[in-house]
């Protein structure tokens, strides 16, 4: 395959990791209600935004995810009180370091999305995968393919 | 005359029996080089030594000894990076000793080399403020100020009530903190990446700075698990990337600056660049600033409604 | 017959051997001084010693042994590694380093068969060594049966003499090397030069007496010295990383379906999970257990097995300790115990 026939149909792979009691229940009603998404998202399924530790983030980039999007409750909505509050802070580092170490900031990114949200959350899906397709394969912290 | 008083307290706190072990510093086998000593006999003391060349951070060994009654000289940073051992009951407070000492900032052998342009020291000592070395026919007076680690600049001491004894007065410390992250952020972001990579292309994945620090405590590292195994012992610079990435944010808010990591790092690997910016934003965003407040929640555990939120959609 | 070459000359030897070898030579990189590739116009480093030992380049910090892929047809397949057929010059290596080559052989090739992927680097080597005029600080190979100009490992030893090096052809394959690119011979003066700079280095290159050692250590698994020696140890791989004869390794399968790569990666006997058993015991428990297993093997265990000890005194692990944990220390304690 060409190089330019490969950039043709290059699709962003974009880890999705989903709270189980929101934004996976939100992605599940943009289903139910026939919401069209791209379908470049590969969804994660976790307890609570605040059981995402950081070095799944990092290694779903450096095992070839060109985006990741952690979404969980909106605030004061979590299941287990202040799971998201905590996630929140964490993130808010993360997102600042993988910055500062010369990563594309839409290369990971985050969202509230409710149960209820299923509009909301095919809008986010759409303009996540908008904004890793404009970025272009990812490159960096990636792990060079060997084998 | 620091060294005489904190010899006559080792050896007295020996003597009398209120330590079991006393963990301090002692002559090292290199030009200006310092090792840790563990006494258990008061006749050891006298050959404690103090200064510029006490580069190691002792609290790091505590845990060692869950049921001795440890003393242990600490400097301001290491007296930072206690605050929070106690705060994570990694250390029962009781069991300590802790002995203050004043520090006028460690050697970074890494800018001693440089600036002799990797010449090899073969003799050392330090006069006042001035480093006195000598190598194969030639001499040289370097001011410490010149060659103290980058994380003294700006150093504080924690509240005076962690210490049990306090020898003398700690010296302000100048200097910006942020300074090598400040020149860091001039950079674009295709540079930044390129000089983190050459730094991570270094990394042997030796662990000495995880070893070396006294908040990477974990009975299993998550670079040790085998199933799943998270980082992959090849020489892929990225492996090396999810290693430090990672472990900067687990030691985020717990991270004191003590520069301990960075001085043990065979490969002069410069892992502030990491940490630090982490630190800052901990102070900006959160108003969290590690090591001075035994009172404080942890940075990771704790929360306020109104933390920033701009960055999520 | 002792050679001699020019000052001068040295870029065109260099160029000379890059041919038919892949030549590596101490090299400026950064601060430090490594081996690596040549290339033309390119200096080596002729003082002090390589930070990073050469056993890196015959048994390297990460390797592919094979690579293997499930074919069109659904069977799987396995396919060598290409490689550079070219044997390996080394230029510069010090006589620690070479007499490491010589101690990694043993384990690698006094076995049938012999490991393969070490005897593609090692089958054809030149070693042209650099005797040391400066032993450093923590240099001590004259306390384990070296000399800064020893020739073990070696197939030419050079030494610096004025204007250019005097050559020794140590080896058969060395002596024909020399012989081949016509070196002058070296004049008596050089020679005497030579000979008096080898006598002055091993004057500081010894230390401690090393000798009975192993047979002592046989009988000390269980003294109590171990719990003291571990003490400071951070519990890092430093020492063990740049120790020019540690050569313990992992092999491990990386890949996604359908496809992957076999490597042998370092690892270090100073790693918990160096020892640990799948049913989560771990044998060698504390850092106590670790520590004695670095000094046994290498002072005990390897040398009852080959002869001498694994360890050619080059002090990189002195350097290198983060909390200066000297092993001429511990030698040296190691020999007045009782």
């Amino acid at each position: 395959m060409t190089a330019s026939s490969c950039a043709q149909t290059w699709e962003p792979k974009i880890v999705a990791f989903l709270c189980h009691w929101c934004s996976y229940a939100g992605a599940d009603l943009a289903g139910i209600s026939r919401l069209q998404y791209p379908p470049n998202v590969r969804v994660v399924r976790v307890p609570c935004s605040g059981s995402v530790n950081p070095l799944y983030i990092v290694k779903a980039l450096q095992q070839g995810a060109d985006g990741v999007l952690v979404s969980g409750c909106h605030p004061g909505d979590c299941h287990y009180l202040a799971g998201n509050y905590v996630a929140r802070r964490r993130f808010g580092l993360l997102k600042n370091l993988l910055e500062h170490v010369g990563v594309e900031p839409d290369r990971v990114q985050f969202s509230w999305v409710s149960a209820a949200e299923g509009q909301k959350f095919s809008q986010v899906i759409k303009e996540v995968t908008e904004s890793v397709r404009k970025l272009g394969p990812a490159t960096k912290l990636t792990k060079a393919r060997r084998g | 005359m620091l060294e005489g008083l904190l010899r006559e307290e080792a050896a007295r706190l020996l003597r009398e029996k209120a330590v079991d072990v006393f963990v301090g510093y002692g002559p090292g086998s290199l030009p200006l080089r310092s090792t840790p000593v563990f006494l258990r006999d008061p006749a050891g003391a006298d050959s404690l030594v103090l200064g510029p060349t006490c580069e190691n951070n002792l609290t790091r060994y505590l845990s060692r000894f869950p049921k001795e009654r440890v003393g242990v000289v600490v400097k301001a940073c290491d007296a930072r990076a206690l605050v929070e051992l106690c705060r994570e009951n990694q250390v029962d407070r009781k069991r300590i000793h802790v002995v203050g000492v004043p520090c006028l900032g460690v050697i970074s052998r890494q800018r001693l080399d440089q600036k002799l342009g990797g010449r090899e020291v073969t003799g050392g000592s330090i006069l006042g403020d001035q480093v006195v070395c000598s190598g194969h026919g030639w001499e040289a007076n370097i001011p410490l100020a010149e060659v103290v680690h980058p994380s003294c600049a700006g150093c504080r001491l924690p509240q005076r009530d962690l210490f049990d004894v306090f020898l003398g007065e700690d010296p302000a410390k100048e200097g910006s903190p942020y300074a090598e992250v400040e020149a860091w952020e001039l950079q674009d972001a295709d540079q930044r990446y390129q000089r983190f990579s050459r730094e991570m292309e270094k990394c042997l994945r030796c662990y000495a700075c995880r070893q070396a620090c006294p908040a990477c405590y974990c009975p299993e590292c998550f670079v040790d698990r085998s199933q799943p195994a998270w980082v992959g012992g090849s020489d892929d610079a990225s492996e090396a990337m999810v290693f430090h990435l990672v472990r900067t944010m687990h030691v985020a808010g717990r991270c004191v600056d003590c520069g301990a990591c960075v001085r043990a790092c065979p490969q002069g690997i410069d892992l502030r660049i990491l940490t630090k910016r982490v630190e800052r934003d901990a102070r900006a965003l959160f108003d969290f600033e590690p090591g001075l407040d035994p009172g404080h929640k942890t940075l990771p555990g704790s929360f306020r409604p109104d933390d920033p939120d701009d960055f999520i959609k | 017959m002792a050679r001699f070459i020019p000052e001068a000359e040295l870029e065109s030897v260099l160029s000379r051997l890059a041919g038919p070898y892949r030549l590596y030579l101490p090299l400026l990189k950064g601060d430090q001084v490594e081996f690596g590739p040549w290339s033309e116009g390119e200096r080596p480093v002729l003082e002090g010693n390589a930070y990073g030992a050469a056993k890196q380049l015959f048994f390297p910090r990460s390797e592919i042994l094979f690579s293997f892929s499930t074919g069109p047809d659904g069977r799987p397949g396995i396919d060598e590694v290409g490689r550079d057929p070219r044997p390996l010059a080394v230029f510069g290596i010090r006589p620690c380093d070479a007499r490491s080559v010589k101690l990694l052989d043993n384990v690698f090739l006094r076995q049938d068969p012999p490991d393969s992927i070490y005897l593609s680097h090692r089958q054809g080597s030149l070693l042209i060594g650099l005797a040391c005029d400066h032993p450093g600080r923590s240099c001590f190979c004259g306390s384990l049966g070296g000399s800064p100009a020893g020739t073990e490992g070696l197939d030419l030893l050079l030494t610096a003499v004025d204007g250019g090096f005097t050559v020794d052809p140590v080896s058969e394959a060395g002596r024909e090397y020399a012989s081949g690119e016509g070196w002058p011979e070296a004049s008596a003066a050089q020679v005497a030069q030579a000979r008096a700079a080898h006598g002055a280095a091993a004057a500081q290159a010894a230390g401690v007496d090393t000798s009975g050692l192993a047979e002592k250590l046989e009988r000390m698994f269980d003294h109590e010295f171990w719990a003291r020696l571990h003490e400071k140890c951070l519990g890092c791989a430093a020492c063990t990383f740049f120790c020019p004869t540690c050569h313990c390794f992992d092999v491990v399968d990386e890949g996604k379906p359908g496809s992957g790569i076999r490597l042998r990666n370092w690892d270090s006997c100073m790693f918990p999970l160096f020892t640990l058993h799948t049913s989560g015991h771990n044998p060698r428990m504390s850092g106590k257990e670790r520590m004695r297993q670095r000094v046994m093997h290498k002072f005990c265990y390897y040398p009852l097995r080959f002869g001498p000890p694994a360890c050619v005194g080059c002090g990189r692990c002195i350097e290198v300790c983060p909390v200066n944990l000297d092993i001429r220390l511990v030698l040296a304690e190691l020999g007045g115990l009782a």
